[in-house]
């Protein structure tokens, strides 16, 4: 029988791309991380074992005694099969830095998937918080609730002049690492990415693709993040990056009605031939799918396409990656099967609405 | 130093090339350097490190490439009593052990957050004073947790049932003590 954990957590739209609602929706998500570890044991990489789990059970303890416990499960990230972990990688909920697939490493994770606890990943305690859209300010307000439930219950390390003390020096301090993920097609069409990722760079923040890397960024999804540097408010760190992503979301906008308007050709063909590979193809490669269920996506946005909506097409997105394929279709062991899957799963709801 | 491709004649060239991290250097005796067509490309400084890499495949030899950076003197020699964690570890990965080793490599450290960070001090987000002696409490509880399931793996079970009644006891003495 298959866990309904996962079960669950497959059927749902992540976090991560965002709100299905908002039609002219840049910005997916916001994100925040906060790394803790805990005063008098080593850090994950250096600990042994034993004391890995001694670890694990007071940070799960905090969680499932605290008010909101019962709404929490806790999976044993070292026990869990691949196709599981591939899709809490999928779904964006664990990084497997540090000791995150050994004993020990395990992930709390809230019923609406918005809060994750990793345990004993690069620090102890790697809180993750999670909104749709651009809102740090109730994030925040979220991820501190959990905060204050380990700080007021677990002797956390922490130095009056460094702040939180973190495995990695580069995140000392406020130990924060705060993100979004925004679609920014507009901006890679319109050949207008490089600078902005130059920009960025200046500033200190980080753009990297969603799936893949720089301006080849698949689906023209990006994730654009700023880690705390020592001295850094967590205040600061929102500031930044709220007004980056305004200035983003303006420049997105503006470049999607430029392009409509000056190529209006390019972007019926790009999402004409999304729709014919979708439709018709009897083989989908991970990326070819991704690539195309995103131009797709455009073609909504801009209206060219209506036939289906933004909340089926995200659960394309989902369900077309390799451990999502292969939870629901075990049998499906070689990528050559999962290819063809692929194909007919994306050709079945097409069909549909053809 | 012998020669590195034929290893019997005493090495006179010594060639040297450092591309940013990189450092390769051979060592040749002047029969094989001749043969190898080496004092040609010499000349060539911008090609020396693919001619050695060329060279180095031709001749079978196999010269001591060494991706070495000489560690910073803040690092040498220094070692976390707490985790073991040495200044070649930091150098490596770029990861602490633990919370001494901030004590430890405070030095190098110090250097970092004066180029990279904005401040040399924290001014974010403080912590509150923890309770120590419910936190020792939950220790206790979570150490007898963890040796509880080691037992029952084991399967000592009187042990394990021991373990079990002082897990109890500690779980619900404070409730108990509510009462009195």
């Amino acid at each position: 029988m298959k866990p309904p954990l996962f079960n669950d957590l497959t059927r749902a739209c992540p976090v991560w791309l965002g709100d299905p609602g908002g039609l002219d929706a840049v910005v997916f998500s916001s994100h925040v991380q906060l790394a803790r570890n805990i005063q008098g044991f080593l850090f994950p990489g250096r600990e042994e074992t034993s004391r890995r789990l001694t670890v694990m059970d007071l940070i799960k303890n905090v969680i499932t005694q605290g008010p909101d416990g019962d709404d929490f499960q806790v999976i044993d990230l070292a026990a869990e099969d691949p196709v599981n972990r591939q899709i809490l990688t999928e779904r964006r909920l664990i990084d497997w830095r540090g000791c995150a697939g050994k004993p020990g490493g395990s992930l709390c994770l809230n019923n609406d998937k918005h809060v994750a606890v990793a345990i004993n990943q690069q620090d102890h305690i790697v809180l993750r918080a999670a909104r749709p859209g651009l809102n740090f300010e109730g994030l925040w307000k979220n991820a501190t609730a959990y905060d204050d439930a380990f700080c007021e219950q677990l002797p956390i390390a922490f130095d009056q002049t460094l702040g939180f003390l973190t495995a990695d020096p580069d995140n000392v301090g406020a130990g924060l690492l705060a993100s979004v993920i925004i679609w920014l097609p507009g901006l890679v069409l319109s050949d207008q990415m490089r600078g902005v990722i130059q920009a960025a760079k200046e500033l200190q923040i980080h753009v990297q693709g969603v799936f893949g890397e720089g301006t080849q960024a698949l689906g023209h999804v990006f994730d654009v993040s700023i880690q705390s540097r020592l001295g850094d408010t967590e205040e600061e760190v929102f500031r930044r990056l709220d007004t980056i992503c305004r200035h983003l979301t303006e420049g997105e906008r503006a470049a999607r009605v430029r392009f409509a308007n000056a190529r209006p050709d390019d972007l019926t063909d790009l999402v004409g031939r999304a729709f014919g590979v979708l439709s018709h193809a009897r083989l989908l490669s991970t990326q070819e799918a991704i690539g195309a269920l995103f131009a797709l996506r455009l073609g909504v946005v801009t209206r060219l396409f209506t036939r289906l909506d933004i909340a089926s097409i995200n659960h394309l997105i989902m369900s077309s990656q390799r451990g999502h394929l292969s939870f629901d279709h075990p049998h499906a062991d070689s990528a050559d099967s999962r290819r063809a899957l692929r194909a007919s799963l994306v050709r079945t709801v097409l069909e549909k609405v053809a | 130093m012998k020669c590195d491709r034929c290893k019997t004649e005493t090495a006179t060239i010594h060639l040297t090339q450092i591309t940013g991290d990189e450092v390769v250097s051979v060592n040749l005796c002047p029969a094989c350097a001749q043969q190898a067509g080496f004092e040609e490309t010499a000349h060539h400084q911008a090609n020396v490190l693919s001619a050695l890499k060329l060279f180095a495949r031709k001749a079978g030899a196999n010269p001591h490439v060494a991706v070495d950076q000489p560690l910073e003197p803040a690092l040498k020699g220094r070692r976390c009593q707490m985790c073991g964690t040495t200044g070649e570890n930091l150098a490596r990965d770029g990861l602490l052990g633990c919370p001494a080793c901030y004590q430890t490599f405070a030095d190098k450290l110090k250097q970092d957050f004066q180029r990279f960070h904005r401040h040399m001090r924290h001014h974010g987000r403080g912590l509150t004073a923890v309770d120590s002696n419910l936190f020792a409490r939950s220790l206790e509880r979570a150490k007898l947790r963890e040796t509880l399931n080691h037992a029952v793996q084991m399967e000592h079970y009187e042990e394990a049932a021991k373990i079990r009644d002082r897990l109890f006891s500690l779980e619900h003495g404070v409730e108990k003590g509510d009462e009195r």
